[in-house]
């Protein structure tokens, strides 16, 4: 038994709340001083929690903590853990750190280079003519009546080698018992080209001349 | 039990009264948060205890009492006997907090050191090495205070 197992020893008596081996350590106890003193120190201590003595609370303690329960909830029935007065400072700081945020986001903020638009402030715009408006149904009229000149024209020109019956916009087969007209004959040498009338106009054939001599 | 921590920590009947009715206060606030299977008493203990460092700090600018006074609740179970009890009590008050909590967690409210551990947010080594260092030096002040020991251990 040395004087650092001793201290060991006495240690863990204590840490497990036993009563150190005194009888055990005699020897040693006997011959040093320092070991001596820290059992000293120990029973000493062991006395003067022994004689603790115990601690009596305020007869209204409980009272006072209920009454303050009871504020409490009253207070803030939100359950919030902060005075009013408090509250309100934080709702302020808040608000304050909230816009020096939003101020240096909007500074620090990456705005793309505007692309520079070259605005001509010499263009001349005409203003818009009055339209009049269009009589469609005069539009019509004209454009039948024309039509119909034309067709009248035509038909004066056909009518005497071939009848055509036109009836409004539809164009009816002519009759078969047209009256063909008085034949005429025309040089062979004109032949080629009444060929070629044929076949590029053929509804022309019975108009065109026999080739003859 | 909470009183009693309060007490030995602040030194002071009202300061302890109250810390020990904050404490109460917020333990059934926060009961909800409370495990079911772990033991009560060191949650409590937990809470007493940081409300105790809290008023503590608070009292940087208020010095702390000069003396420790038997105060109208302590009940002298023995009134023939020295005042122990008394000397341990305004020693301890020289000690810094986290030792002195340390002690009182140990020797008045019976928690292990793995429990003290918890309840200080320490490693449990850390808490014996505390526990002898704190008994080291409340043996030196009452041996400094005139508390001379008696040394028992010696047979006949």
């Amino acid at each position: 038994m040395n004087c650092r197992e001793l201290q060991q020893q006495l240690e863990r008596a204590v840490e497990r709340r036993l009563s150190p081996p005194f009888d055990d350590w005699r020897d040693h106890l006997n011959r040093c001083e320092s070991c001596r003193k820290l059992c000293a120190d120990h029973q000493l201590l062991e006395r003067a929690v022994g004689e603790w003595s115990g601690i009596e609370t305020a007869p209204d303690l409980s009272d006072r903590v209920l009454a303050s329960l009871e504020n409490h909830d009253n207070v803030s029935p939100a359950g919030a853990h902060h005075p009013p007065e408090r509250a309100g400072l934080f709702f302020l700081f808040a608000t304050i750190a909230a816009v020096i945020l939003v101020v240096i986001v909007m500074q620090n903020r990456d705005v793309p280079d505007e692309p520079n638009v070259m605005v001509k402030t010499d263009i001349h715009t005409p203003p818009p003519e009055e339209v009049p408006e269009v009589d469609m149904q005069r539009v019509l009229d004209e454009t039948r009546s024309a039509y119909e000149s034309l067709l009248g024209q035509a038909q004066s020109t056909i009518t005497p080698l071939k009848k055509a019956v036109v009836t409004d916009n539809n164009l009816s087969p002519a009759p078969e018992n047209i009256e063909k007209p008085e034949r005429r004959l025309i040089p062979r040498e004109l032949e080629p080209l009444r060929t070629e009338m044929t076949q590029s106009f053929g509804f022309l054939t019975a108009l065109l001349p026999e080739t003859g001599t | 039990m909470m009183f009693a921590l309060s007490y030995r920590m602040l030194g002071n009947y009202e300061d302890a009264e109250d810390v020990a009715q904050e404490s109460l206060v917020r333990a059934i606030r926060a009961l909800d948060r409370w495990d079911p299977t772990r033991p009560m008493k060191p949650w409590l203990l937990t809470i007493t205890a940081n409300r105790c460092r809290t008023a503590l700090m608070k009292r940087t600018k208020k010095p702390p009492p000069s003396h420790y006074p038997r105060e109208p609740g302590a009940i002298d179970q023995n009134p023939g006997r020295l005042d122990l009890a008394e000397e341990l009590d305004r020693a301890l008050q020289e000690l810094q907090p986290d030792h002195r909590e340390c002690f009182l967690l140990f020797h008045e409210h019976d928690l292990n050191c793995a429990e003290v551990g918890e309840v200080l947010g320490h490693p449990e080594g850390t808490i014996k090495t505390w526990l002898h260092r704190t008994r080291k030096k409340l043996a030196e002040i009452l041996r400094q205070r005139g508390v001379v020991p008696e040394i028992s251990y010696e047979l006949p």
